[in-house]
């Protein structure tokens, strides 16, 4: 047997606020038009050979 | 990466799984040994990528949450009540929720064609064009030795306490793809 996958971490603390500090920093953030471009490219390979 | 003559299923209970090899032990029980049954139990779904007669990739998905608490505590309370400010009315504590990547690996005849990245592209689009329940964040549990793979792909992560242990819990804020829509 493969060792679990863990649980994602409640954050507190000093972890907490830099997860909620990034959140807010992230707002300013956008991908660039060649990285959105490649998402969609990708997203388009796997979906074309999707059986379900 | 040609996928010609490949295709994307979901696990069925009872399928018979292709030849896999991702050169990791671990990786490779969890596809053969484990994956059923957390499908089983209702705990993840795992999607194959498969050609004829082996299996390329697989990745394993389940719902997560990040919570967050005991932060209005901290000294810094300034700080807390500029961030509170920015959130949404009623969303002040708690969690977001958020689709964990449980595992994610890719067959050794196929490393180096960036399939482990279009998986990643496909989920993040797929979170935001076909978003069901609500989700804010893809989470992953990552191995040591994939956290530059994750990095790579605009992960980052959630605490510094886990530094020294086998596997890491990271981040994707699918906000950033959301807002550059």
């Amino acid at each position: 047997m493969a060792k679990p996958i863990k649980e994602t971490p409640v954050l507190k603390g000093k972890d907490a606020k830099v997860f909620l500090n990034n959140i807010k920093e992230n707002k300013l953030v956008v991908h660039s038009k060649e990285e959105i471009s490649k998402i969609k490219e990708n997203f388009s390979k796997l979906s074309a050979i999707a059986q379900f | 990466m040609n996928f010609e003559g490949k295709k994307l299923i979901r696990l069925e209970l009872s399928q018979t799984l292709k030849p896999f090899d991702c050169d990791d032990s671990d990786l490779n029980s969890f596809f053969f040994d484990d994956c059923i049954n957390y499908q089983k139990k209702l705990l993840a779904v795992t999607y194959i990528i498969e050609g004829d007669d082996s299996t390329v990739a697989f990745f394993s998905i389940f719902n997560d949450k990040i919570s967050y608490k005991d932060v209005a505590k901290n000294p810094d309370a300034s700080l807390w009540a500029k961030i509170k400010n920015t959130m949404p009315t009623g969303k002040q504590l708690g969690s977001y929720p958020a689709m964990k990547i449980g595992r994610l690996a890719v067959d050794k005849n196929h490393k180096g064609q960036q399939i482990g990245t279009i998986i990643i592209d496909y989920l993040k689009n797929l979170f935001i064009t076909n978003n069901r329940t609500g989700c804010k964040f893809i989470t992953v549990d990552a191995y040591s030795d994939s956290l530059g793979f994750y990095e790579k792909n605009g992960f980052v992560y959630l605490t510094e306490k886990d530094k020294e242990r086998d596997t890491r819990a990271m981040y994707y804020d699918l906000s950033l793809l959301s807002q550059s829509n």
